[in-house]
């Protein structure tokens, strides 16, 4: 999952050669995990591709699975419900992963510095992230609520007149459920990125500096290179965290007003669980998972051609 | 608050510089104003648990509730059918369950991805990373399926079970043993340890900040699950918190605020208390994991 | 006694007069149904959206009285989307479940289709007092899908307006037994203050207008969305709610007052609500929702020169689970629900469908509660409830039900917000359904 992780080369470091008592042993290990991977992940992914050629539309069991073949697809490309859906996921993660993850970095940043209060302000940017989402959302409810929600009081107080209505504005729900999702995120991206940069030796800083290199140049030549690898594996998980984002949606908005915050995991939800079109809904869960995986495969790479050390 | 001194020797060397003091002063005055946009709605949230339904939004806002409204709590953790109480149980139940279970599987796993050699290891590797990147949403509907087959639909099995076995655990505890020399675990094989014993004894310690790590992501990932429980779950008295949240509008389906808030904060305390006591620790641990 | 039963047969019951008459008879033989079910021993669990105290757990007790040796559990699911999500997974899931409600024919035939419902069209034959609830009665009372019940309705599920009576008197205001929309949007301008709202939303004009499958046209092959009534139904929603009579659809969507509205009204923040009876339970309840003002009760109004349809529905369909291991004893207490309801469930504001043996003042008593004459003009209520005449609308399609449902919900949130035009509403509203019943069709 995390790139680095990925990049790995699957291990040559084995000295002695499979069989024997080794085998055995390798295969033990492995298969506690092995199981429940085949169990709950691996037959559910499978017949979940499956389901998406069928025109299953009950749940009472399985004798109504019937296979359409391509039906699902071909309709998906054809719904424009669909290609919104797409649009507002890409804008969903395409604005809130970089969001998430420059205020992350910028708060890392500072407190990698000397500043008032350091684990105070680490321990209030990183409660969101321990907080149950629906806990979040309850309180964003109330506090954006369009005329009596504390933020829009705020914002008249110095002087905007007419602030938008976050949540129940076809205009700003997505920007509000954006917001939300990158104040809830930030501090665990900060944290992350805290501790990379604490990793960085400390005298190519000191080198920098001799050859009077200023805080931007020391910046862009060391710190953001070395950093790439966590970037990378912030930017995966962030991406896949905002493709599946759901709690928030379904709480907040139900996807709304209108379709407004309908987002491709909402959109299937909907689908699989409100109209029982489960191969429907299988087949945007299937055209998600390779929007995710091509754009994993394409940061993965990004990374690998950039990075300092990878 | 004053941990200054926890400062790192770089930069307590650059703050000599002349500019430095007033450039501390510029920075903590700007941090602080910007943790107000993450402390402000806590605190908000902890004054509106303590006023009247129709208080909440009431203009101008009052930080101070008064009188305030303590019955809000009391209805939260003792009123209706089930309380605030169960859903904790619940949620403790699975999430500590799911930890130990994650761990146990996934260090094992990861071991063997990593550090033994056998047929097969790598197709199977190839496998889970594969399947890394799964829409949640794709597996919910045959994981649903198949829990409704086995008779673990509306039990608590049905949202442990999927976090026990783990393929991001895998990862990570692979990616931190490969950074193990393997000739650590040659030398105890010499010494004619077996391979539990290598694994155990020998590799295991040398990544504990790795399943600290882990066991941090686990937890808060199961805790905060929403989707799980809002498709796996039928029966109230096994709600975990957040689905438990939900259900603290009124009997008549009206939002109360007022209650929502105090469940809002019920559900924050213990897990914060929590944070607070092994903030080190938690810290720590993602830092020095294979995460970075 | 002929009286009531002529008030019963026109209004109340607002079906077939052979139901009324038989469903005198019918508390009796709800009585002795228990033993006609041989055994006992079972367990039945039972799924509503009315709270348990409400009705349900005196209903339960009075069952389980009549038949010794039958338990009956009653869980709770707040009618709403997730609540309706819970249901439906826990039926499939295999929870037990012998004996559920659904609220409205949408839910009850998304259920039935996918096979979590039993046919009970025999079953509902077989009984002389259901004669008005089976498929092929006249006028229909029930909810038939080619030919087929699949629930056994428990109530009615009229909409009322409901007026803050202190508001009313101090605006001087008089109300006669009915009125038009015309009267209704005049009350409402004139019961505007500053931080009130005349009404949280804008009368139906569609529903009146149409009646039965208001939605479909041309029996259900498209929707009905391109008939003028839809528009205008929606610029004067837009008008009251542009000259701040009916509440603003931000706020009605930022506090989620689309299916629960009693907060606003009890607050004092609007003076009239169109709802249906659940109103009665926040009403009631003076401790979780004190008020000092008395409510009123009026008819919902009538658009001039139209039939006058109610915008209510036939409520409370009780189906039985497939996977029931007990669906005799199920189906016992199905009828003894419904047999019963006007004892029992009234106080949780369902009005029952068949009255059984109680008058108007009995229902009355029980619906409004002890404190009826401190919380309500009873007079308005006894009015409006029993002497005026009630036209429920029973649809008979239910094609693409759900998706169709949740279009107009989504597109009209879009018009009221301002961001779509009535036209555009119009044109959307009808391509996207006509797209759902032609994949439905399929």
């Amino acid at each position: 999952m995390s790139a680095a992780v990925l990049a790995a080369p699957v291990s040559r470091q084995a000295r002695r050669g499979p069989g024997g008592a080794s085998a055995r042993a390798g295969w033990l290990f492995i298969l506690p995990n092995l199981v429940g991977f085949l169990a709950f992940t691996l037959v559910p992914l499978v017949s979940g591709i499956g389901i998406s050629f069928t025109d299953w539309n009950v749940v009472s069991g399985l004798d109504g699975i019937r296979f359409v073949g391509l039906d699902n697809f071909a309709a998906l490309i054809r719904d424009t419900g669909f290609w919104q859906a797409v649009g507002r996921t890409v804008l969903y993660a395409g604005v809130g992963v970089p969001l998430t993850m420059t205020g992350g970095l910028i708060i890392a940043l500072c407190l990698n510095g000397p500043v008032f209060g350091r684990s105070a302000l680490r321990v209030i940017f990183f409660v969101p992230h321990i907080v149950s989402s629906i806990a979040i959302g309850f309180v964003w409810l109330l506090l954006l609520h369009p005329s009596s929600g504390l933020v829009n009081l705020a914002l008249q107080a110095i002087g905007v007149a007419d602030p938008p209505t976050w949540l129940v504005s076809q205009d700003w729900s997505l920007v509000s459920l954006i917001l939300i999702t990158s104040w809830a995120g930030m501090g665990f991206h900060a944290v992350i990125f805290l501790s990379a940069l604490q990793a960085l030796p400390e005298d190519l800083y000191e080198a920098a500096e001799l050859d009077g290199a200023g805080r931007w140049r020391q910046f862009t030549t060391i710190t953001w290179p070395s950093l790439m690898p966590t970037t990378t594996f912030l930017a995966i998980m962030s991406m896949i965290g905002h493709s599946q984002g759901f709690g928030l949606i379904a709480f907040l908005t139900q996807g709304g007003p209108g379709n407004s915050s309908t987002t491709l995991s909402y959109l299937m939800y909907q689908n699989g669980f409100q109209y029982y079109r489960f191969g429907y809904a299988a087949a945007i869960g299937m055209m998600s998972f390779v929007g995710v995986l091509l754009l994993s495969a394409f940061f993965w790479r990004f990374q690998r051609g950039r990075g300092l050390y990878s | 608050m004053t941990t200054v001194a926890v400062r790192q020797v770089r930069q307590v060397s650059r703050s000599r510089r002349p500019s430095a003091r007033a450039g501390y002063v510029v920075k903590s005055v700007l941090l602080w104003a910007f943790a107000m946009l993450f402390l402000l709605p806590f605190l908000w949230m902890l004054s509106s648990s303590l006023k009247r339904n129709l208080d909440v939004l009431a203009i101008p806002v009052r930080w101070i509730p008064s009188p305030a409204e303590w019955q809000n709590y009391v209805e939260v953790w003792t009123g209706g059918a089930v309380t605030m109480a169960v859903f904790f149980a619940n949620s403790l139940t699975v999430s500590l369950i799911g930890v130990v279970g994650d761990l146990t599987t996934s260090a094992m796993a990861g071991y063997a991805f990593a550090r033994l050699t056998f047929r097969g290891r790598d197709k199977v590797f190839l496998l889970y990373v594969a399947t890394a990147i799964v829409p949640m949403q794709l597996l919910l509907i045959p994981r649903f399926m198949f829990f409704q087959q086995l008779g673990l639909y509306n039990t608590l099995w049905a949202l442990i079970l999927p976090g026990i076995f783990t393929v991001f655990g895998t990862f990570l505890v692979r990616q931190a043993f490969l950074a193990v020399p393997a000739e650590l675990g040659e030398a105890a094989r010499i010494d004619g340890a077996g391979e539990w014993r290598v694994f155990s004894r020998v590799y295991l310690p040398q990544i504990r900040s790795t399943l600290a790590a882990l066991a941090i992501i686990s937890f808060v990932g199961s805790w905060n699950d929403y989707e799980g429980p809002l498709i796996m779950l039928s029966n109230q008295n096994l709600y975990t918190v957040p689905l438990g949240l939900t259900r603290f509008v009124d009997a008549d389906g009206g939002l109360s605020a007022g209650l929502a808030m105090a469940g809002s904060v019920s559900s924050v305390i213990p897990i914060l208390i929590v944070f607070l006591v092994f903030q080190r620790q938690f810290v720590a641990a993602l830092a020095s994991s294979g995460l970075k | 006694m002929t009286g009531s039963r002529t008030i019963t047969r026109r209004s109340l019951l607002g079906i077939a007069a052979s139901a009324s008459a038989a469903s005198l008879a019918g508390c009796n033989l709800g009585a002795g149904g228990g033993k006609s079910a041989g055994g006992g021993g079972a367990t039945l669990n039972v799924w509503g959206g009315v709270p348990n105290e409400s009705g349900p757990d005196d209903m339960c007790k009075a069952f389980m009285a009549e038949n010794p040796g039958t338990t009956v559990t009653y869980t709770r699911y707040v009618n709403d989307d997730q609540g309706n999500l819970k249901l439906d997974t826990s039926l499939s899931g295999g929870v037990p479940i012998d004996l559920y409600f659904s609220y409205g024919p949408v839910p009850m035939f998304k259920r039935s289709a996918a096979g979590l419902a039993l046919d009970l069209t025999d079953k509902i034959k077989a009984e002389s007092d259901f004669a008005a609830l089976t498929a092929d009665a006249t006028p229909l009372s029930n909810y038939v899908l080619n030919g087929k019940l699949y629930g056994l309705p428990a109530a009615r599920a009229p909409q009322q307006v409901y007026i803050n009576k202190t508001m009313m008197d101090a605006a001087g205001i008089k109300l006669g037994k009915t009125w038009t929309v015309d009267e209704f949007n005049e009350v409402a301008r004139e019961l505007t203050k500053p931080g009130v709202f005349g009404t949280l939303t804008a009368p139906q004009l569609a529903r009146p207008a149409l009646g039965p499958d208001y939605l479909y046209a041309d029996g259900g092959k498209r929707s009905n969305f391109g008939n003028p009534k839809f528009a205008e139904e929606l610029e004067l929603a837009l008008r009251l709610q542009k000259a701040k009579v009916a509440m603003d659809r931000q706020t009605i969507i930022a506090e989620k007052l689309q299916t629960f509205s009693q907060n606003p009204f009890i607050a004092g923040r609007v003076a009239m609500l169109i709802q249906s009876g659940q109103i009665i339970r926040s009403i009631n309840d003076t401790k979780g929702y004190p008020h000092d003002f008395a409510t009123y009760c009026m008819p919902v109004p009538v658009p001039a020169g139209t039939e006058g349809w109610n915008t209510g529905q036939i409520g409370d369909q009780i189906s039985i689970s497939p996977k029931s291991k007990s669906p005799d004893q199920a189906w016992e207490l199905a009828k003894f629900w419904a047999r019963n309801a006007g004892k029992y469930m009234t106080k949780g504001g369902r009005l029952p469908l068949l009255s059984g043996e109680s008058t108007p003042d009995q229902i009355l008593e029980q619906l409004l509660g002890p404190q009826r004459d401190k919380l309500y003009d009873v007079k308005s209520w006894k009015s409006t409830l029993f002497e005026s005449d009630l036209k429920l609308p029973v649809d008979t399609i239910f094609t693409a039900g759900t998706e169709i449902s949740t279009i107009h919900t989504k597109l009209t949130d879009e018009t009221l917000l301002g961001d779509r035009s009535v036209a555009s509403w119009v044109t959307e509203a009808t391509r996207q359904s006509d797209a759902a019943i032609a994949k439905a069709g399929k």
